[in-house]
């Protein structure tokens, strides 16, 4: 993934690439022998301490990006960093207090929020065509523990900290953040965290939805990301290629009855593509917020709350699906 | 590097791994119907019957059982190409900060006989202990073609992630370890498979490569064009020497055939278009209207086509 953000960085106007911490010796030859304007160091601490930069992508493995964002903020290095942010909530208070203590621009990689079916939904939202909101709901599945080779030891922990984290994060984004839930999340086939998650969850503006996220259903090559909201003037359905609003009377500048957006009615070109669009506009995004232009969205701390609202739903699990508050 | 000889209709690999770029509900489904190989089989023998010679397919597990389905059909075995496209390629440079490059490749080498092994790894595995990065490109390269061994080939592409990587990182120097590799050992045009084709063919013409064979999504709805439809049509107008392969090209189904072969058919540089099919109907409908009106292809009478 780190190679991934290096490479669009390298390609949009007005950024380079000029150094990679790669822990993989292949991978730093590969530069030197064939593209050695790109400098190479075996870990993050060698290249901040050796490299004047304008900022950071910190796409290390999960137990790795807390310390790095310190550094970060410690060198007063801006930085882009890959979500989650670390297993669970505990850890991220030293960087939280320097974050307080002496900001800096930074941003929280969430390219769901940048897929164009769930940018526009936001838009749409946001316009207050459906009125008063009665629930929201999320589903996010996929087969990745059913891969074989697959799961160790990046993606560990449940799901929730996996696809259900970008699922939340997305949720938050529509309606704000979450004030109580209740969970219940089991293992089936990982001995390392949850395979299923179902988390009734209540928002502080007293809006009420759950999701439902799962990463070992069989026929889920691809992750599969859902939406849905009803209010009192329609309701709106979002998958990650289309989305379909239906309205009772005209509002926000949409028509009464239905519109049906595909995937092609919705694609927006990008400048470069490695990877996918949503990639080069979180990219985008965080030059953006280095120029000044725009506020970074999701920072740290929306990160962390989206954090918190996976480790509530740890708790009330294990606690026989209590009722949870979650500190916003 | 040039795609002479390459069939003028590919059928695409996608509804039998899953991908719909309309839909990933859709792609889930077509991955579940077509877990039993025998369904691909029926589309593939109704393909046949319509003329169709070649696939594009990726050197995923999957592939290994669809081409030994292949070779089972003693008319497909004969007649048919395969077209490989390696993406697992990227997984194994990008995995091997997790595993290791060794391992990773060791995990790919189960489909490999006994003797395939013992060659792949000495051959490859002397110059990944002298750290030569491209003695250990050719080593993935051979690993990833595993799968096709026996096969007839038309062409073997790198995967749009690892072209467009490459060339984000400046690394396209791979691109020509790629071609030289696969043009000396395997006998047939090495492609590259882009998202970004303007980027690319400006790359390769600094780079000095002459009529280099490429596939890219093209469609008349500039549905994943980058960076813009407009630029695509200008370079595609004045694309001397580029041999196009077009993909995506009913934008995903969102398009009818006659629409989008209309549009392509004004390109002279598109030789050979990939289509996704997933019923006898639908392919019918879209091999018809490439006929029809893409004799740019070299699909009138079927025939392959000769770039030269």
């Amino acid at each position: 993934m780190g190679l991934l953000h290096a490479a669009i960085f390298n390609a949009l106007p007005g950024s380079q690439a000029v150094a990679v911490a790669e822990p993989a010796r292949q991978v730093r030859d590969m530069f030197g022998t064939l593209n050695s304007s790109i400098r190479t160091y075996p870990d993050s601490e060698a290249m901040l301490a050796a490299e004047a930069l304008d900022g950071l992508v910190i796409a290390a493995p999960v137990a790795q990006r807390l310390s790095i964002a310190l550094s970060c903020v410690e060198r007063r290095v801006p930085f882009l960093v890959e979500e989650p942010l670390a297993a669970d909530l505990e850890p991220a208070a030293p960087l939280v207090r320097a974050l307080v203590r002496a900001p800096i621009p930074h941003m929280a990689a969430c390219v769901t929020r940048c897929v164009d079916a769930f940018e526009k939904g936001q838009a749409i939202l946001a316009s207050g065509c459906l009125g008063r909101l009665h629930r929201i709901t999320g589903s996010s599945y996929v087969s990745q523990r059913l891969k074989r080779g697959r799961g160790e030891p990046q993606d560990s922990g449940g799901v929730l900290l996996s696809c259900g984290f970008h699922l939340l994060d997305l949720l938050t984004w529509y309606a704000g953040p979450v004030a109580r839930l209740s969970a219940n999340v089991f293992p089936a086939v990982s001995s390392d965290g949850e395979d299923f998650a179902h988390v009734m969850l209540e928002f502080g503006s007293g809006l009420r939805g759950w999701i439902d996220s799962a990463w070992s259903l069989r026929f889920h090559p691809m992750l599969e990301t859902t939406f849905e909201a009803s209010g009192d003037n329609g309701s709106l359905s979002i998958s990650d290629d289309a989305l379909r609003l239906f309205l009772d009377e005209p509002a926000g500048g949409y028509p009464a009855g239905w519109t049906a957006l595909s995937a092609a009615d919705l694609y927006r070109p990008v400048p470069v593509d490695v990877g996918g669009p949503q990639f080069t506009r979180a990219d985008q995004a965080f030059l953006e917020v280095l120029r000044g232009k725009r506020a970074a969205e999701p920072d740290v701390m929306q990160a962390l709350h989206v954090q918190r609202i996976v480790d509530a739903a740890h708790r009330s699990s294990a606690q026989g699906g209590s009722a949870e508050r979650i500190l916003v | 590097m040039n795609g002479a000889g390459i069939e003028p209709v590919l059928l695409g690999h996608n509804p039998f791994f899953g991908v719909d770029h309309l839909s990933r509900a859709a792609g889930n489904a077509k991955a579940a119907r077509f877990a039993d190989t025998t369904r691909v089989m029926e589309v593939l023998l109704g393909c046949h019957e319509l003329g169709v010679r070649g696939m594009v397919l990726p050197s995923a597990p999957r592939a290994a059982e669809l081409c030994r389905a292949i070779a089972g059909q003693p008319d497909l075995d004969r007649e048919w190409q395969l077209y490989p496209l390696i993406p697992y390629l990227q997984k194994h440079v990008l995995g091997a900060s997790e595993k290791g490059l060794v391992t990773r490749v060791m995990d790919t080498l189960p489909q490999a006989s006994a003797w395939q092994k013992v060659s792949l790894l000495w051959q490859g595995g002397r110059g990944m202990l002298r750290r030569d990065v491209e003695q250990g490109l050719r080593l993935l390269i051979d690993v990833e073609m595993v799968g096709f061994n026996g096969r007839r080939l038309g062409a073997v592409f790198l995967h749009d992630a690892l072209t467009d990587l490459a060339l984000g990182l400046g690394v396209e120097a791979i691109f020509k370890v790629f071609r030289d590799h696969v043009g000396r050992k395997y006998g047939v045009p090495a492609g590259l498979a882009t998202k970004n084709l303007p980027w690319l063919c400006a790359r390769l013409a600094q780079m000095g490569w002459e009529r280099p064979l490429v596939m890219a999504a093209l469609n008349a709805r500039g549905f994943r064009v980058n960076p813009s439809l407009a630029a695509c049509e200008e370079l595609l107008r004045g694309a001397a020497g580029v041999t196009v392969v077009a993909a995506g090209t009913l934008a995903g189904g969102a398009l009818e055939p006659e629409v989008a072969y209309r549009y392509l058919a004004q390109f002279p540089a598109i030789r050979s278009v990939v289509v996704g099919v997933s019923s006898q109907a639908h392919v019918a409908e879209t091999v018809g209207a490439i006929r029809r009106f893409m004799p740019c292809a070299g699909a009138q009478n079927g025939q392959p086509l000769g770039v030269d």
